[in-house]
């Protein structure tokens, strides 16, 4: 329940960025919330969350006080249909999630998302340095850092952790629903559809699948709800002042904090709101006290200098803390990315093209059309609708200026699409295994952010119009009309193909039983003796690393690799045993200790001995030994090591959980069963 | 002049009402349903065993009721005899060694019909710890169990129930869905409704409506 007060803390920083920037508090909790992100990274990256996280409280109870007393009783005035939504939705967010309890169960939630929060949570220290079992540590921390936030009262909870990630998203939708202030009915319809849009831009159910909107706690569909809001704050925000412009670096700056592509997407809203700028609202700008040519270029520079702050910043922090900012996850190569850039662009005008080079450009152009992206179909269908607004939005502009503002933003826009298709296209050709680039892995949630907030931004383009006093009645009328037509199409199409039987709201506890057992076997292990200043060395057969991730989630002990007969050949997809025969599980790869992965059929020796293994246990300085899961090959080939035979263990049967590693003096391994509580 | 338009708070307040009375008529139309087949014979409670199933991808083990999964497709397909409805299935056993991923059903309603991820309902547990399937009261064909989703999978099973009786007050129980329905679907009918009849009046009474309108919009802004 934590995260109320993280709520209640945005809530109070909207009121007082409503009255100070003298703009709709419908904005303000999607700046409340990029003004933390930038603000946790930056004290986070001086090791200084703890202090910081009391200062931020303490001054937005200061800033609430203050609004209170200049407004007093016309407090409430500042409350819009956005703000109300915010609150509203996020105690309904908080409510639900504590009632059902959800709990992690996706991949990366275990390899960076969960772990790195709720390593960030309990030490209060940025991931980056803290003591935990986390191995990718180079992620930038945008959400790690907000959740921080949001659940410094309390501290982390799975439940408060998700529901972090739904605030979030609730904040750009209130901020995209601004232009609708004054008329409630058509607020409630458009943030209806707009609170659709992360379950709109998922495609899993139509395939069986569960869909994980409001529950995936990964970076995708807050960072292209963020995107997408930051477009809506330029678009919808009226006057291009200071006011609004300096506000809308900062969100900026939080979008280069939440993940490597955040940089793209930032640079990609500040060109289109410096493209606005220079062909549509150049005679009203006033930046700085600057007027027209010399204030666009101030505010170019300023909100250029806040996105490669941001991003040095984090460079900077990165080098500090020893990592490797380039070591993107499942990469084949290792590339930085200005290297990648230019070798893309001589590839992409035929010089030294590659094999892999021109199939994924083949796939990325056939996938357009045949790839759903969102739930009414692929690439295309979600061009149409965007054009579709933007046609209507042209034809009822109010006069010249808006007109040119619709046809500016829609053809920027398509420009930068293509931009940003091709960067996606350089890191499939360029970074990615050749298997995995072919079949455009993971395609739809590297791609979908662009589409999502382009038509976002189109419904705020139409919906300014409808909300132009100087346009004429009827064409209000009209454009409110189609306005809430593409609502009701959005909202009817998610609700057509919505995934009733698995959603936020209808959790399968089948999917948790993975989570519980490991549960139980760690309650065993503590119960056996298992503290947290151990070193850990985990057996679980037949694991594909799940397990071996979420007990590092779940463990405060330190838990040692994983060691391991075979990595995955990723062009045949079979396992094959590595050079010298036992290589050590690092990172993604994807092994057991041995033996029979039940699902492949192929067999291969086994090569780990009791020999081996005991001096893997030293090197790494393991003090203990955890047991999850036992099969013939352990039974059989390292039973010798274990004092007490295995008793009770086999394929299907658990005996003792936690072991000691005990050496005598001629250097032999022996595990011993430890007893609750012995040293 | 005209009537006065229903007041806007007043028109949401009767939505919510309406809400609350459709789901109740709801609610109590299943609980009706149920109740009249269940006496014409049409929906009978049925113990089962895993003798009654086709397998594939399974192994009985020697002892009763145990069974291992041998790849990531683990089916049990049930027949039941023709024209039976099936409001509810129900798996009384757990896995004993790991998690398992998804456990779902799939049903059929007629001989030729593949099976298919639409016609697929996932697992829900009771308070006793019993898997739970609504199938909703179809007349089915097959209905295949895939206990999960990865293999290797030790299950104990101590048997399957087709139409286990549901006490009439849990009819009435509204799910995490229904409720959020309930809580969210007034408002936004109240806002379609609102913005239908801003857009829809003025064409329907067909005068100087510009005037009117602007007087109305002022009226709602206040």
């Amino acid at each position: 329940m934590g995260v109320l007060a993280g709520l209640v803390s945005l809530a109070a920083l909207s009121l007082f960025y409503a009255r100070a920037l003298q703009r709709s508090a419908s904005f303000m909790p999607l700046l409340a919330a990029a003004s933390a992100m930038v603000y946790f990274t930056l004290a986070g990256c001086l090791g200084l969350l703890r202090p910081a996280a009391v200062l931020w409280y303490a001054l937005c109870a200061v800033a609430l006080l203050y609004t209170l007393w200049r407004e007093k009783g016309r407090i409430l005035h500042l409350f819009t249909p956005g703000l109300v939504f915010f609150l509203v939705g996020g105690v309904l967010l908080v409510g639900v999630f504590q009632l059902t309890r959800p709990m992690l169960t996706l991949w990366d939630e275990f390899t960076f998302w969960g772990t790195a929060a709720k390593a960030t949570c309990n030490t209060h220290l940025l991931y980056t340095v803290a003591p935990s079992n986390l191995i990718a540590r180079s992620y930038p921390p945008g959400m790690v850092v907000f959740t921080y936030m949001m659940q410094f009262f309390g501290g982390f909870t799975e439940p408060g952790f998700i529901a972090c990630y739904g605030i979030l998203m609730l904040a750009c939708f209130s901020a995209a629903s601004a232009l609708w202030d004054k008329n409630k009915s058509a607020a409630v319809v458009a943030l209806a559809a707009l609170c659709l849009f992360p379950l709109l831009f998922e495609t899993a159910a139509p395939a069986g699948r569960m869909m994980y909107s409001y529950l995936s706690t990964m970076v995708d569909m807050p960072m292209a709800m963020v995107f997408g809001g930051a477009l809506c704050f330029y678009l919808a925000g009226g006057e291009k002042d200071t006011r609004l412009l300096a506000p809308f670096a900062v969100i900026l700056a939080a979008l280069v904090c939440m993940k490597d592509i955040g940089l793209a997407l930032a640079l990609i809203a500040w060109f289109m709101a410096a493209l606005d700028l220079l062909f549509c609202s150049r005679g009203r700008l006033v930046f700085l006290r600057l007027r027209r040519g010399k204030a666009l270029l101030a505010f170019c520079g300023v909100c250029l200098a806040a996105i490669v702050a941001c991003y040095l910043l984090w460079a900077v922090h990165m080098r500090t803390a020893g990592l490797n900012r380039f070591n993107l996850g499942s990469s084949g190569e290792e590339m930085g990315q200005l290297e990648m850039l230019f070798t893309g662009i001589k590839m992409l005008f035929g010089v030294g093209r590659t094999q892999q080079f021109s199939t994924v450009a083949r796939e990325m152009l056939y996938a357009l059309v045949k790839r759903p992206v969102f739930l009414l179909g692929p690439g295309v269908v979600a061009l149409a609708l965007i054009l579709a607004l933007a046609v209507a939005a042209l034809l009822l502009a109010a006069d010249g200026s808006a007109r040119r503002r619709v046809v500016v933003f829609t053809l920027g826009m398509g420009v930068c699409f293509a931009a940003f298709y091709i960067f996606n296209l350089f890191t499939y050709a360029l970074i990615f295994k050749p298997i995995e680039a072919e079949s455009l892995r993971e395609y739809q949630r590297y791609i979908f952010p662009f589409w999502a907030a382009w038509l976002m931004a189109g419904l705020v383009l139409l919906a300014q119009t409808a909300c132009n006093e100087k346009a004429a009645f009827y064409r209000r009328r009209a454009a409110r009309a189609v306005n809430m037509g593409a609502a009701v199409v959005l909202i009817a199409g998610v609700l057509l193909r919505f995934g009733w039987q698995a959603n936020f709201l209808r959790i399968s506890p089948s999917l948790y039983t993975q989570r519980t057992t490991v549960a139980g076997v760690l309650a065993t292990a503590r119960e056996e003796g298992l503290r947290d200043e151990d070193k850990v060395y985990l057996i679980s057969q037949g694991d594909d690393a799940t397990r071996f991730y979420i007990y590092g989630f779940e463990m405060q002990a330190e838990r040692a690799l994983m060691y391991t007969g075979y990595q995955m050949d990723y062009t045949t997809g079979r396992p094959v045993l590595g050079t010298d025969g036992l290589p050590l599980l690092q990172g993604n790869v994807q092994a057991t200790l041995v033996a029979p992965n039940a699902n492949t059929d192929v067999p291969y020796e086994i090569a780990c001995t009791p020999q081996a293994l005991a001096r893997y246990l030293k090197e790494t300085g393991c003090t203990h030994l955890l047991l999850d899961t036992v099969d013939e090959y352990i039974l059989t080939g390292l039973v010798t090591m274990f004092a007490d035979g295995l008793v009770g263990w086999s394929a299907d049967t658990r005996g003792h959980t936690y072991y000691r590693v005990t050496w005598d003096r001629v250097g032999t391994c022996t595990l011993v069963p430890q007893e609750g509580g012995a040293p | 002049m005209s009537t006065k338009p229903l007041k806007r708070g007043r028109l949401l307040a009767l939505l919510y009402v309406l809400a609350v009375l459709l789901w109740l008529l709801a609610c109590g139309g299943t609980a009706v349903r149920d109740a009249a087949w269940a006496r014409s014979g049409a929906l009978q409670q049925q113990e089962l065993s895993l003798a009654d199933f086709a397998t594939s991808g399974i192994r009985m083990r020697g002892q009763e009721g145990l069974f291992t999964t041998t790849d990531p497709d683990p089916q049990l397909i049930y027949t039941p005899a023709p024209g039976t409805r099936v409001v509810r299935f129900t798996f009384r056993g757990q896995p004993l060694n790991r998690g398992i991923g998804e456990m779902a059903v799939y049903y059929t309603r007629t001989e030729s019909e593949p099976y298919s991820e639409a016609r697929k309902v996932w697992a829900q547990q009771d308070a006793a710890g019993n898997w739970v399937f609504e199938l909703g009261g179809r007349s089915i064909y097959a209905l295949r169990f895939d206990p999960d989703s990865v293999g290797g999978i030790l299950w104990q099973a101590e048997g399957f129930t087709l139409n286990a009786p549901k006490p009439l007050a849990a009819y009435f129980v509204p799910s995490l869905l229904q409720l959020f329905a309930l809580l969210l679907g007034p408002p936004l009918a109240w806002g379609l409704v609102c913005e239908s009849t801003a857009f829809l009046r003025p064409l329907l009474v067909r005068r100087r409506f510009e005037a009117r309108w602007r007087a109305m919009e002022e009226e709602q802004e206040e």
